[in-house]
C-alpha cells in the first residue's frame, strides 16, 4: 500500500508529518505558489520556490517523495495565452530543476504540456478531472499522464474501477476521506471558487461560501448524506488492492497537523476505533454533531461494492444512518450521544 | 466570571437541543458567542446548520421564547432577535440577539428589514 498525504504547507508541519510517517507514507503533497496558479483547495499555506528546495531536500533525505499541486479547474483561459504559457512554464521548470517528484494538475492543456516539455516530472491527473470511466481515463493516458486520481464519486463502483484498470496501464489513487457528497450538486461550482479564491488577482468579493455552507446544512438535515458520501474506510483498503489499486490518497491540507497524522495513522494501521467523522474531511466540521462508531460500519462495503446507486430503491444507507449515526447532546456540562432517530422525528428524508 | 463562562456552552447545548425538540429534526449550533462591538452594541451570535427560512415562519415564537431565554441567562436585555440568512438561498446562518447601541438603535431597530439578509424575530428597541 503507498500512502499520499497531505500537508499544509509550512515546514514546521512538514517536520512534525514525518516525525510520526508510517511505512506505508509515499508521497507527501501540497499547494504550489498563487502567484502562478490557484488551487482546488482552501490553502493556507502557499510556499516559495525556496521553501519548496528545503522541503524537497528534507523528503528526499528521508526517502519520502514530494508532490505539488496545482488543480485549479479554472484558470479563465489563462493559460492558453502565451503570458500564461511563459508563466507556467517557467514555474513547472523550476520545480523540475528542484527535483520535485510529482505535480498534480486538474487542466487537461497542462498535463499535456507538463509530458512534453519536462518528462522527468510524473503527472498527475487530479480528482477534479473527474475520471468516472475507462474513456475518459484513456483520454488522460493519451495526453501523457503517468498517475490518474480517480473521481471520487465511483469509490464505491466496483465495476466502473475493474474496467478502468483494464485499460489503464498507470498509477490509479483513489481519495480516501474526501467525503464530499455523492454526486454534489456543487462539485463543480466548488472548485471553480476555489479556483479563484486561492489564486492571486482579482478575487471576487463574496458574502459566503454559499457551497460550502449549503453543504453542511444539507448533510444536517438528511444525516444519511454523511453515510453516502463515498469515503473509504481503513478497514475497507484490502477490497481495492484486491482490484489492484494500493495507492491511497489522503484528502485534508487544510486541517490540522494532528488531524493530518492520526488520519495517516488510521488508515497505515488499517483500523480505526472511533468516531468516523475524525477521519473525514470536507464534513469535519460535523464531527461535534454525528458520532458515527466507525467498527458498527464492518461488512458495509459488501453491499456498496454490489451497489447499483439507486438509491430510492435500495434505502441501505438510510438504514445504516438510522442504526449507526448518534447525535452529539450538551447537558449538565456534560456531552452523550442520542441515537439519531430520537432526534428525528419529524425529519423528511432526501 | 468563570461562572458566566461556563455558562456559553451550556447556552449552546440548551438552544440545540431545545430547537431540536421543537423542530423534531436534527440542527447544529456550532458555536455560541458572546459579543461586544466598537460601535457599543453587545449580544450574542449562534452560528447554526440545518434551519430554513420556512422554519423561522413556523417556530418563530419558539425561537424568540428560546433566545430570550438564553439572553437573560447571560445577562442580556435585548433590543433586536434576529436570524441571518444567506442571501438568496433558504439558508438560516446565524441568530443573534443584541443590545443596541444608539446608532444602532436608529439603524437597525428602525426598521422592519434592515437589511435584506437579516429576518426580524423580534424587535424591542422601541418599547
Amino acid at each position: 500500500m503507498k500512502l499520499v498525504i497531505p500537508h499544509p504547507g509550512h515546514f514546521l508541519a512538514l517536520k512534525e508529518i514525518c516525525k510520526e510517517a508510517t511505512g506505508d507514507a509515499y508521497e507527501i503533497y501540497m499547494a504550489g505558489t498563487p502567484e502562478v496558479l490557484g488551487s482546488g483547495r482552501i490553502t493556507l499555506h502557499a510556499p516559495m520556490l525556496d521553501e519548496i528546495v528545503t522541503q524537497t531536500e528534507y523528503l528526499h533525505d528521508r526517502k519520502l517523495k514530494i508532490g505539488i499541486v496545482m488543480n485549479p479547474s479554472c484558470m479563465g483561459g489563462q493559460h492558453l495565452t502565451l503570458q500564461g504559457y511563459n508563466t507556467f512554464r517557467w514555474y513547472f521548470g523550476k520545480l523540475n530543476d528542484i527535483g520535485v517528484d510529482s505535480v498534480t494538475v486538474a487542466e487537461p492543456y497542462l498535463i499535456e504540456m507538463l509530458r512534453k516539455e519536462f518528462p522527468d516530472i510524473k503527472v498527475v491527473v487530479s480528482t477534479i478531472s473527474h475520471v468516472d470511466s475507462p474513456e475518459r481515463a484513456r483520454f488522460y493516458l493519451e495526453l501523457g499522464a503517468d498517475a490518474i486520481t480517480l473521481d471520487s464519486n465511483i469509490n464505491r463502483n466496483f465495476d466502473i474501477l475493474e474496467a478502468i484498470k483494464d485499460v489503464a496501464d498507470c498509477e490509479l489513487r483513489l481519495l480516501v476521506n474526501e467525503a464530499c457528497l455523492y454526486k454534489c450538486p456543487f462539485r463543480y461550482s466548488h472548485f471553480n471558487l476555489f479556483s479563484h479564491m486561492t489564486a492571486l488577482g482579482n478575487k471576487p468579493n463574496i458574502f459566503s461560501d454559499y457551497y460550502y455552507e449549503k453543504c453542511m446544512s444539507f448533510r444536517v438535515r438528511y444525516p444519511e448524506l454523511v453515510i453516502k458520501s463515498p469515503w473509504i474506510r481503513p478497514e475497507d483498503l484490502g477490497a481495492y488492492e484486491a482490484l489492484g489499486i494500493d495507492c491511497f490518497k489522503m484528502s485534508g491540507r487544510a486541517n490540522t497537523i494532528r488531524w493530518i497524522i492520526d488520519c495517516m495513522k488510521a488508515y497505515s494501521n488499517r483500523s480505526y476505533d472511533g468516531n468516523l467523522m475524525d477521519l473525514l474531511d470536507c464534513p469535519s466540521e460535523l464531527r461535534d454533531m454525528f458520532y458515527i462508531p466507525n467498527k458498527e460500519l464492518e461488512g458495509a462495503i459488501k453491499q456498496w461494492m454490489g451497489c447499483k446507486k439507486f438509491c430510492h430503491r435500495c434505502g441501505f444507507c438510510k438504514a445504516t444512518a438510522e442504526r449507526v449515526i448518534r447525535v452529539y447532546e450538551f447537558k449538565d456540562q456534560q456531552r452523550n450521544t442520542l441515537p439519531l432517530k430520537e432526534v428525528r422525528t419529524k425529519c423528511a428524508t432526501l | 466570571m468563570r461562572d458566566f463562562v461556563t455558562k456559553i456552552p451550556e447556552n449552546r447545548g440548551k438552544l440545540e437541543s431545545t430547537i431540536r425538540k421543537f423542530k423534531g429534526a436534527p440542527v447544529y449550533i456550532m458555536e455560541l458567542k458572546v459579543f461586544g462591538t466598537a460601535c457599543g452594541c453587545m449580544g450574542m451570535l449562534a452560528d447554526l446548520r440545518g434551519l430554513q427560512t420556512e422554519d423561522l415562519e413556523v417556530y418563530q415564537k419558539q425561537f424568540v421564547a428560546i433566545l430570550s431565554e438564553i439572553s437573560k441567562d447571560l445577562g442580556l436585555k435585548p433590543h433586536l432577535i434576529y436570524a441571518r440568512t444567506l442571501p438568496g438561498s433558504f439558508e438560516v446562518v446565524a441568530f443573534t440577539a443584541r443590545e443596541l447601541c444608539n446608532r444602532c438603535k436608529n439603524e437597525l431597530g428602525s426598521f422592519e428589514k434592515p437589511r435584506p439578509d437579516l429576518i426580524i424575530l423580534g424587535n424591542y428597541a422601541r418599547s
